[in-house]
C-alpha cells in the first residue's frame, strides 16, 4: 500500500481568522493517478493545493510526499520536491521573456561561472513550444504581449517541463479554449502515463469525470465524500458538492422580474486604455447588471472608466437628466459609488478606524459649518453600521484588523450611507467566506429592490446567474454576448462567448 | 480588549514620558540648573520656532509626503522680512508671509501637480533658497528692522503660538480637511477613488507648511536680529527630530497626531539645552542628536517589528520539538 502512495495529507487544518478554509482534511493520492477535486466556491480546494504548494502554510497537521514529511516554504522549494502547481491566477511574470518564465527558479541549470547562457535556454523553450505546436509563441518576447489564454498555455509548457511527481491544476480549462484544453488533457494524460501524480480543480463536472480516476468531493473545508469516476454521474456528483446547506436563499430565487424602462445611465462607444476597445449599453432603474469575461477582457478597467479614474477615456458616459460623467467628482456628485476589486489597497483606509472609513465620503454631510467632531463621526458610524450588521469591537476598531467579509461591509457601508443611486462593483465578493457571501448577496437583492441601479463585475460565472438581471460578456474589451436573466443559464453558455 | 487598551495609552503618552524623563535626567545632571525659571524660559523661547515650523512639515508628512525646503524656506522668508522691512516694517511682516505662502505653493504644485517626488522637490527647493540667498546676500548679513525687536516678548510670542497652533489642531481634529489628510496618508488610491481631492488637499498642506515655516522665520529675525547664510540651517534637522520625539509615525499618517511637533519640539530644545548646560560640546552635541534620531527612527520602524516578530517566532519554531 505505502508503495503505492505518493502523498498523504493527514488532518491538516487552515484557517483564516473566522473563516475554516481547511478544517481537518486527511487525503492520499496513489501514484499514477489522477485525481479530481471539486466542490462550490468557497469550499477549502485551492487553499488545499495552496498548502500543498507551499503558497501558504498550513496551521495544523501533517503532509508526508513519498514517505518523507514535507514542508514546502513555497512554490520554488515545492518545485524541488517535485510538486508543481498551476494557478488560477495569471502566474506568468510580467518583465521576464517567455522562456524566462518557463525556467523560472531552474535557471541555475543554464549557468556556468555565474554567467547565463541565454541562448541555451532559449533554444530549449523553442523546442518545448514547438513540441507542443505553439508556433505563434516567441520565447523572446516579454509575456506581456500574450493573452491569458497564451500565458496559461506557457504555465502548462512550464509545468511539463519540470516533470513533477505532483501536478497540481487550479481551475485552468474556463481560460482555455478547445486546442488549449486538449493541451492541458494530453498533459495531464502524460503525467499519469509516466507513473506521476495529478489533482485537478475543475468547475466544469464532466472534464472532471472524463479524466480522473478518483473525485475527492470537499464542502465547508471538510472531505464530505471520495468516489470513483466510473461510479458516479454528473447529477451525482452535483448533490454531493451542494450537500444540504445551499438550498435556497444564497442567491435571488426571482425569475420574472420585469426591468424597469427608466434608463439610468447610458453607455455609448466608450473606449480606455489598451483593454476597452468599445462598449455601449444602457443601466435601468433597478437593475442588476452584471459583466463577465477572462480577467484580461477589459471588464475590470470598464468599472473604473465609467467612475472616471481611467484616463484617455473616448466615448461617453451619460445620465438620465443628461449629465456627462467624466471624472470621479462628477460621479460622487451625480450619487455613482464605486468599489474595487482590490479592497486593501484601492478601498480602505486599513490604518484608520472604521468610523473614518465610513464617514469617508460624508464628512462634509455630517458636519455642521464645516466641523465634524469625533463624537458625530462615531454616532454616524455607529448608525450605518447597523445596516449590514459589520461584526466588530466598536466603532473605533482598525479597519485592517477585519475579516475580509468585514472590510467589504465596510467598504460598502461608505457608500450606502452617502445615499449612492448607482453602485459599480468588481468583485464584490472576492476571497469572501461563504456566510458572508450570502449577506452581501442579500444587502444586493435589497438595494435592487429599494430601485438603485446596480453594476457587477465578477470572474465567477455563478455569482452572475444567481443575481444579475442581465449578463454581458465582454472579449478583449468588446461585448461578445448578452444574456437575460433566466433559470436555463449555464456557466457553459457563457464560458463560450468568454474565449 | 483590555491589555490592547493599555498598549494604545502607553503608546500615547510616551513621548511625554520621553520628555518629563530628560527634564529629570537633566534636572539631576545640572544640580537643578536647568529647572531655574529663567532657563525654563529660555527653553520655552527656543522651542517656539521649531513647534511652528515642524507643525507645518506635520501636515505635509502626514499626507506621506516629505519636506526637506525648511531651512531654506524659513532663511528666504527671514532675509525678507529684512530687506523690505527696511523699506516698511509692516510691509516686511506681509512679504515675509506672501514669501512663504508662495514657496509653499510652489512645492505643492511641484510635488502634487506635476507629481515629482516630495524629498527630491523639495531638496531641489531647499537648493534654490540657498542659491537665492547667496546671491542676495553675499558677504554680510541683512538686518532686522530695530522697530520690530518690540515684539520679542513672551507677552506677544506665547499667545501668537498659542493661537496659531489651536487653529493647527482645529484643522486637523475638526474640519473635513484634517480627516482628508490623514486618508491621503493612509491610502492615497483609496481617498482618490472616494472623492477626495487628493491634489488639492496635498497643495493645501504645503501652502499650510510654508505660511507656518514664514512666522517661525519672523520668530527668528527677531530674535536674532538678523538673516544670514546660516539662519534657520538647523531646523530641518530639528524637525525630524522634534516630530521623531514627539511620536510621529513615520511608516504612515492614519495615526499621527499634532501633538508630536508640539511636544516634540520641546522636548528637542529641553535636550540640547540640558546637554548644553552639562558642558557637552557641540559637535557631540550633533552626534548624540543623530544618534538618538536614528535609533528612534529604527525602533518603531516595521523593518525592526518585523525581527523582533521573526526572532520571537524562531524561538517558537526552535522550542517546537
Amino acid at each position: 500500500m505505502s508503495e503505492k502512495v505518493l502523498v498523504q495529507v493527514k488532518d491538516v487544518y487552515k484557517h483564516f481568522g473566522a473563516t475554516k478554509a481547511v478544517d481537518g482534511v486527511s487525503i492520499e493520492v496513489n501514484k499514477g493517478e489522477i485525481c479530481g477535486l471539486v466542490g462550490e466556491n468557497g469550499s477549502g480546494k485551492s487553499t488545499l493545493l495552496s498548502l500543498l504548494s507551499g503558497i501558504q502554510r498550513r496551521d495544523k497537521g501533517e503532509i508526508i510526499l513519498e514517505g518523507k514529511p514535507y514542508n514546502p516554504k513555497n512554490l520554488t522549494d515545492a518545485n524541488k520536491h517535485g510538486v508543481s502547481m498551476i494557478v488560477q491566477e495569471a502566474n506568468t511574470i510580467k518583465g521576464l521573456t517567455v522562456a524566462e518564465n518557463m525556467f523560472l527558479g531552474i535557471e541555475d541549470e543554464f549557468t556556468k561561472h555565474g554567467i547565463r547562457n541565454i541562448k541555451m535556454m532559449n533554444a530549449l523553450a523553442r523546442e518545448r513550444l514547438d513540441a507542443i505546436g505553439l508556433k505563434d509563441i516567441n520565447e523572446k518576447d516579454d509575456v506581456i504581449y500574450y493573452s491569458m489564454e497564451q500565458r496559461k498555455l506557457i504555465e502548462l509548457v512550464k509545468a511539463a517541463t519540470i516533470k513533477p511527481k505532483l501536478l497540481m491544476i487550479d481551475e485552468t480549462s474556463t481560460a482555455l479554449s478547445q486546442t488549449g484544453r486538449d493541451e492541458l488533457y494530453r498533459l495531464i494524460r502524460n503525467t499519469k502515463e509516466r507513473g506521476d501524480s495529478v489533482l485537478l480543480i475543475s468547475h466544469d463536472l464532466q472534464e472532471v469525470l472524463n479524466l480522473c480516476d478518483r473525485i475527492i468531493v470537499m464542502r465547508d473545508g471538510k472531505i464530505v465524500s471520495e468516489v470513483k469516476s466510473a461510479e458516479i454521474d454528473e447529477t451525482g456528483l452535483k448533490n454531493l458538492m451542494v450537500g444540504r446547506t445551499v438550498s435556497g436563499g444564497y442567491y435571488r430565487e426571482d425569475y420574472d422580474t420585469k426591468i424597469s424602462d427608466e434608463v439610468v445611465m447610458k453607455v455609448r462607444n466608450l473606449k480606455a486604455g489598451k483593454r476597452i476597445k468599445d462598449v455601449s449599453f444602457d443601466l435601468h432603474k433597478g437593475e442588476i447588471l452584471g459583466f463577465g469575461g477572462l480577467s484580461e477582457s477589459g471588464m475590470h478597467e470598464l468599472g473604473k472608466a465609467i467612475f472616471g479614474i481611467e484616463y484617455d477615456v473616448t466615448g461617453s458616459v451619460t445620465l438620465e437628466n443628461g449629465d456627462e460623467i467624466k471624472t470621479i467628482d462628477d460621479s460622487v456628485k451625480h450619487d455613482i459609488g464605486y468599489i474595487s476589486k482590490n479592497r486593501d489597497s484601492e478601498s480602505l483606509f486599513n490604518q484608520m478606524d472604521i468610523n473614518d472609513n465610513i464617514a469617508a465620503t460624508c464628512l462634509e454631510k455630517i458636519g455642521s459649518k464645516g466641523f465634524v467632531t469625533a463624537k458625530k463621526r462615531r454616532a454616524f458610524a455607529e448608525e450605518q453600521s447597523k445596516v449590514l450588521n459589520i461584526k466588530m469591537k466598536d466603532v473605533e476598531q482598525l479597519a485592517g484588523t477585519l475579516s475580509g467579509g468585514n472590510k467589504q461591509k465596510v467598504v460598502l457601508t461608505k457608500w450606502i450611507a452617502r445615499g449612492t443611486e448607482i453602485f459599480i462593483m468588481d468583485s464584490p465578493t472576492r476571497g469572501i467566506d461563504v456566510g458572508v457571501k450570502a449577506i452581501i448577496y442579500g444587502m444586493l437583492d435589497d438595494l435592487r429592490k429599494q430601485g438603485k441601479s446596480l453594476i457587477i463585475i465578477s470572474e465567477e460565472l455563478l455569482e452572475l446567474i444567481g443575481m444579475c438581471d442581465r449578463i454581458i460578456i465582454l472579449k478583449d474589451g468588446e461585448i461578445s454576448g448578452e444574456f437575460a436573466r433566466s433559470r436555463e443559464l449555464g456557466e457553459e453558455t457563457l464560458v463560450q462567448c468568454m474565449v | 480588549m483590555k491589555k490592547i487598551s493599555k498598549e494604545k495609552v502607553f503608546e500615547a503618552v510616551k513621548p511625554y514620558l520621553a520628555l518629563i524623563i530628560l527634564i529629570l535626567v537633566f534636572a539631576i545632571g545640572t544640580k537643578g540648573q536647568s529647572l531655574t525659571t529663567k532657563n525654563i524660559k529660555i527653553v520655552m523661547e527656543q522651542s517656539m520656532a521649531l513647534m511652528l515650523a515642524s507643525a507645518g512639515v506635520f501636515f505635509v508628512m502626514t499626507t506621506g509626503m516629505m519636506d526637506l525646503s525648511i531651512s531654506g524656506v524659513v532663511c528666504v522668508c527671514c532675509f525678507t522680512l529684512a530687506k523690505i522691512g527696511e523699506i516698511n516694517p509692516v510691509l516686511g511682516v506681509v512679504m515675509m508671509l506672501v514669501t512663504g505662502l508662495l514657496l509653499g505653493l510652489f512645492n505643492g504644485v511641484i510635488t502634487s501637480v506635476l507629481k515629482v517626488p516630495s524629498f527630491l522637490a523639495t531638496l531641489c527647493t531647499a537648493y534654490i533658497c540657498t542659491g537665492l540667498m547667496t546671491h542676495f546676500i553675499a558677504s554680510s548679513a541683512a538686518m532686522v528692522p530695530l522697530s520690530l525687536y518690540s515684539f520679542n516678548t513672551f507677552g506677544f510670542k506665547l499667545p501668537l503660538i498659542l493661537i496659531l497652533l489651536i487653529l493647527a489642531a482645529g484643522l486637523f481634529y475638526l474640519r473635513p480637511f484634517g480627516h482628508y489628510v490623514r486618508m491621503i496618508g493612509s491610502n492615497e488610491t483609496a481617498a482618490h477613488f472616494s472623492a477626495i481631492k487628493v491634489t488639492k488637499i496635498k497643495v493645501l498642506c504645503f501652502v499650510i507648511n510654508g505660511g507656518l515655516a514664514a512666522v517661525a522665520a519672523f520668530l527668528i529675525g527677531i530674535r536674532a536680529g538678523t538673516a544670514a547664510l546660516s539662519t534657520g540651517s538647523d531646523l530641518m534637522f530639528n524637525v525630524m527630530v522634534a516630530l521623531t520625539l514627539g511620536g510621529f509615525p513615520f511608516g504612515g499618517g492614519a495615526k499621527a497626531k499634532i501633538s508630536a511637533p508640539i511636544i516634540g519640539s520641546f522636548t528637542t530644545y529641553v535636550l540640547s539645552n540640558g546637554m548644553l548646560l552639562m558642558g557637552v560640546s557641540s559637535t557631540a552635541m550633533s552626534l548624540i542628536k543623530g544618534g538618538l534620531f536614528l535609533g528612534i527612527v529604527f525602533l518603531t520602524s516595521p523593518t525592526f517589528h518585523r525581527l523582533t516578530d521573526r526572532i520571537s517566532t524562531r524561538k517558537m519554531s526552535l522550542s517546537e520539538p
